[in-house]
C-alpha cells in the first residue's frame, strides 16, 4: 500500500492505494461494509498527475471516529486486496 | 451496496477478465491507435487496431483503470476480432445508446450480461462506457456509418 501523507500533520484525512486494487474498487468494496470513503482525482488532477497515480482513496476520520472503525478499515482493506487480486 | 451487490458488481466473469484481460497489449502491426480517458475517474485506455477489409482483423488494449473497465474492454476486444467494421460499431452504439437499460442488448448478447450491474450505478456506467466509446469513435473515424 501506498500513503500519500504517512508523516504529514494532516488533520484526519489519509489518501492511499493499493497495490493491485483500483481505488473505485476499495472503495466498492468497503462500502459493501458501510464504511464511506472516497476515491476518485478528487477534482486535482494536476496533483493526482505529480504523485504518478491516476487516482487515490481518501479516508478521513473525525471525533466520532472510533479506534473500532479504524481497526476495521485495516481489517476490511486485507480483504478487499485478498478479493481483488 | 450490499454484499450481494457487490458480487453482482463484481461477478466472477468480470473478476476472470480483470486478472488476465484479453487481447492485453498493444498490436505491433497496427494500422490504427486510438485513446481515451475517463475523465471523472482518470482512467486511460488505448487500444490498437488491425483492420482489413472492413473488418476487425485484430485488436488490443491498454489500460489504467479499475475491475469493471479492464474486464469491459477485454469482453469487447474479444468478441469484435474478425466482425466486420460496421457489426462492431452497431453493437457499441447500441450498448452506449441503451444506457442503464441494457436488458434489451444483453437478451442479444449474453456474454455481456455480467456488465448490466455496474451500467445500472450511473458513476460505474462510465467504467464500463470507456472500452465501447473508443471502439465506437475509432471506427467512425475509418468512416464507419451505420
Amino acid at each position: 500500500m501506498r500513503v500519500f501523507n504517512p508523516d504529514q500533520a494532516s488533520g484526519g484525512i489519509v489518501s492511499f492505494v493499493q497495490d493491485g486494487v483500483h481505488p473505485h474498487d476499495t472503495a466498492e468494496f468497503l462500502a459493501s461494509h458501510n464504511i464511506a470513503v472516497r476515491a476518485g482525482r478528487h477534482c486535482a488532477p494536476m496533483a493526482m498527475d505529480n504523485a504518478g497515480v491516476t487516482a487515490t482513496v481518501r479516508a478521513s476520520a473525525y471525533v466520532y471516529t472510533s479506534e473500532n472503525d479504524i481497526a476495521l478499515l485495516e481489517e476490511k482493506l486485507d480483504e478487499c486486496r485478498s478479493f481483488f487480486v | 451496496m450490499s454484499n450481494e451487490e457487490l458480487r453482482a458488481l463484481y461477478h466472477e466473469t468480470i473478476m476472470r477478465h480483470a486478472r488476465n484481460p484479453q487481447h492485453y497489449g498493444h498490436l505491433a502491426d497496427a494500422n490504427y491507435t486510438r485513446s481515451g480517458k475517463n475523465s471523472s475517474c482518470g482512467d486511460t485506455m488505448e487500444f490498437s487496431f488491425s483492420f482489413r477489409e472492413g473488418r476487425v482483423h485484430a485488436a488490443a488494449f491498454e489500460s489504467e483503470g479499475c475491475a469493471v473497465s479492464t474486464a469491459s474492454a477485454s469482453l469487447l476486444t474479444a468478441f469484435i476480432i474478425e466482425k466486420t467494421a460496421v457489426e462492431a460499431a452497431l453493437l457499441c452504439r447500441n450498448l452506449l445508446e441503451a444506457g442503464a437499460d441494457a436488458e434489451a442488448f444483453m437478451d442479444l448478447h449474453p456474454e455481456f450480461a455480467c456488465l448490466l450491474p455496474a451500467l445500472k450505478i450511473p458513476t460505474r456506467r462510465t467504467c464500463v462506457h470507456l472500452a465501447w466509446e473508443i471502439v465506437r469513435d475509432a471506427l467512425l473515424e475509418q468512416g464507419v456509418s451505420y
